[in-house]
């Protein structure tokens, strides 16, 4: 190894770090092969855990020996070969299922350990990876899903990610984080990427240098959501292209080195960054990489929230990217290589996955996309999606995770189509579903925020599932999370009380009013009030 | 195993209750066992919530904070 583990002496190692010392999380690799030859009953319970850097967790129940695995997309870009590849990997050992996440990867669901060496062989043949989609390491980086033909992007930062992605993909060096590390790249002006809850976040900025208007990045550190949430903060620097992977290694350095590593629960870097704050942290920073240009003008207008719904004009004349909308970001193989045949058709072949759960066909010529949108597909993939099954976030829900309370992908995705046809609104509501207090949902950041809970009620013998609501998240001008409402809503009901919440809110806001701004105007206290009212009207137990 | 982050709304107060058990049902049948240890008379009304679970090891804990500790 090229660096000392000067943390190896500390006293208080909490016991994954003490494991991650005798084994380093790239190691398991090494031994897959085998563990493939010989079954999953070879496989010691204490190597469990090392599967992650492999990109691979096992569903539940575990010794069941099913697995799950990630694949890195970063910047969510997938030329043809890869998306095919992907495809067949889903239908020849994942039972067809093949999801989209919240960072731009894939994931496949019900792998066997014998799979996986020939799963390993296709992706590395189209240039693929789940190594360390998981795990204590540099997950998968998150960029503009536009990168390269984006009219409102500073720089193409397509490049750039691969770079620094390849720069940490295997490395020994960076293989033992304290904990999970998320970085996002994006030059979009509408914070594509959401900059403010990842680890690291390079966000658009330009600076006058030399006498000259450089285009660049500012840089944010320290955010997340979790059981925890924090929003980055940035640093007082400005960076140049050319040494984005250069303060990129920087960062990652610090926190490997200075990350707490006693307990897992305040090991990642935000709280190094809440405990050294932005001053601090960057004295540090420039101690790596030498000086760096103070801030410039940030160029970070609003935040989309990662949607591109519908045709639109590239950066290049002539071609257009066509925003589709995946329903809680579920495909199944089949309809995932009739995506791969319609973009080889229409466009060049490419697809790109969204942190929306969604997906792109760029470079479509503009002749050619009326065509390409009377295709069968985009019945159910839609361009132009209503309001409330186009902005229904998921996470996976008790279906395939251990920590899950309550089912959600399926339960979402039906409420969602229910809203549609009840409540016709002139603005998308962003509403996020998520089955425990964890964050691969991102309920924090939603405009409505729907987390499960089980219930044994005074008035029913048995367990019911159950939903909390919250609401008001967004990520616009730096973000803010959204705050709980009292009550509880047992699973059967949420859908009408969502029906009445949201009739309000239509009856109510302004015209074009998004509910951001109504709730920024009205308050929660307002929506409180309005909540209470409707748990009397639809709830049996309120009413009686 | 796993440890239950549970919370019990009573009439006049909400109770934070940790549960050690090896799935759900398990642990609601144990939250009923704590709560009659608990109180001299067994509360007639009550909700009992499950927020989260943890994988049960070494160091798996929560923290209880605000309402439902200070109500």
């Amino acid at each position: 190894m090229a660096y000392i583990k000067h943390w190896a002496q500390e006293e208080k190692l909490n016991e994954t770090e003490k494991q991650k010392l005798e084994m380093d999380g790239l190691e398991i690799l090494k031994l897959i092969p085998r563990y493939a030859e010989e079954g999953f009953d070879s496989i010691p319970k204490e190597h469990w855990p090392m599967f992650k850097w492999a990109g691979l967790y096992l569903q539940k129940p575990k010794e069941d020996g099913y697995f799950m695995m990630r694949v890195n997309i970063p910047s969510g870009l997938l030329r043809n070969d890869q998306v095919v590849t992907l495809a067949h990997i889903a239908r020849d050992y994942g039972r067809g299922v093949f999801d989209i996440t919240t960072r731009q990867a894939v994931q496949f669901h019900w792998l066997r350990i014998e799979d996986i060496p020939d799963i390993y062989d296709r992706l590395e043949r189209v240039g693929l990876s789940a190594v360390g989609a998981c795990g204590d390491i540099t997950r998968t980086i998150m960029g503009n899903p536009l990168a390269g033909i984006d009219p409102h992007e500073l720089i193409d930062t397509g490049s750039i990610v691969e770079e620094v992605y390849q720069f940490f993909q295997r490395n020994e060096d960076f293989s033992n984080l304290p904990r999970k590390y998320k970085m996002s790249i994006s030059s979009n002006v509408h914070n594509a990427a959401h900059a403010e809850i990842n680890c690291v976040a390079f966000t658009p900025a330009v600076k006058e240098l030399d006498g000259k208007e450089t285009v660049g990045f500012h840089l944010k550190v320290g955010g997340g959501l979790s059981a925890r949430p924090y929003l980055a903060q940035q640093l007082d620097v400005f960076i140049t292209p050319e040494r984005v992977k250069e303060v990129a290694i920087a960062v990652t350095t610090l926190f490997r080195d200075y990350g707490y590593r006693v307990k897992r629960t305040r090991a990642r870097l935000k709280f190094l960054v809440a405990d050294w704050g932005p001053e601090t942290f960057k004295e540090k920073l420039v101690e790596l990489t030498g000086p760096l240009p103070s801030r410039g003008e940030d160029r970070l207008e609003d935040w989309n929230a990662g949607y591109f719904y519908g045709v639109h004009p590239q950066k290049q004349p002539g071609l257009s990217y066509v925003g589709l909308n995946v329903p809680v970001g579920r495909l199944d193989a089949e309809e995932v290589l009739e995506l791969a045949r319609i973009s080889t058709e229409y466009g060049n072949g490419e697809i790109r996955t969204c942190n929306s759960q969604n997906l792109i066909i760029p470079n479509v010529p503009d002749g050619k996309v009326e065509t390409m949108l009377q295709e069968k597909l985009f019945r159910r993939i839609q361009v132009e999606p209503p309001h409330f099954i186009g902005y229904s976030v998921s996470c996976t829900g008790i279906e395939y995770c251990n920590l899950a309370l309550v089912e959600t992908k399926e339960r979402m995705r039906v409420i969602a189509e229910y809203l549609d046809e009840e409540v016709s609104i002139d603005v998308p509501v962003r509403i996020h579903m998520v089955g425990c207090p964890n964050s691969c949902g991102q309920r924090q950041i939603a405009d409505i925020g729907l987390q499960g809970i089980k219930m044994k009620s005074r008035e029913k013998k048995g367990l019911v599932e159950a939903f909390e609501i919250y609401v008001g998240g967004t990520l616009q001008e730096g973000g803010r999370f959204n705050e709980k409402l009292k009550g509880k809503i047992e699973a059967p009901f949420l859908a009408p009380v969502l029906r009445e919440f949201l009739l309000h809110f239509k009856e109510n806001k302004q015209p074009g009013e998004n509910f951001q701004d109504f709730y920024n105007r009205v308050g929660r206290d307002s929506l409180q009030q309005v909540l209470d009212g409707i748990l009397v009207d639809v709830l049996p137990s309120a009413a009686s | 195993m796993y440890l239950y982050r549970f919370e019990v709304d009573l009439v006049d107060q909400t109770v934070p209750v940790i549960i050690a058990a090896r799935d759900d049902d398990h642990a609601f049948r144990l939250v009923e066992d704590e709560l009659e240890k608990h109180f001299l008379k067994m509360p007639r009304e009550m909700d009992i919530i499950l927020h989260e679970k943890k994988r049960l090891g070494t160091g798996t804990g929560f923290v209880l904070e605000g309402e439902a500790v200070f109500s």
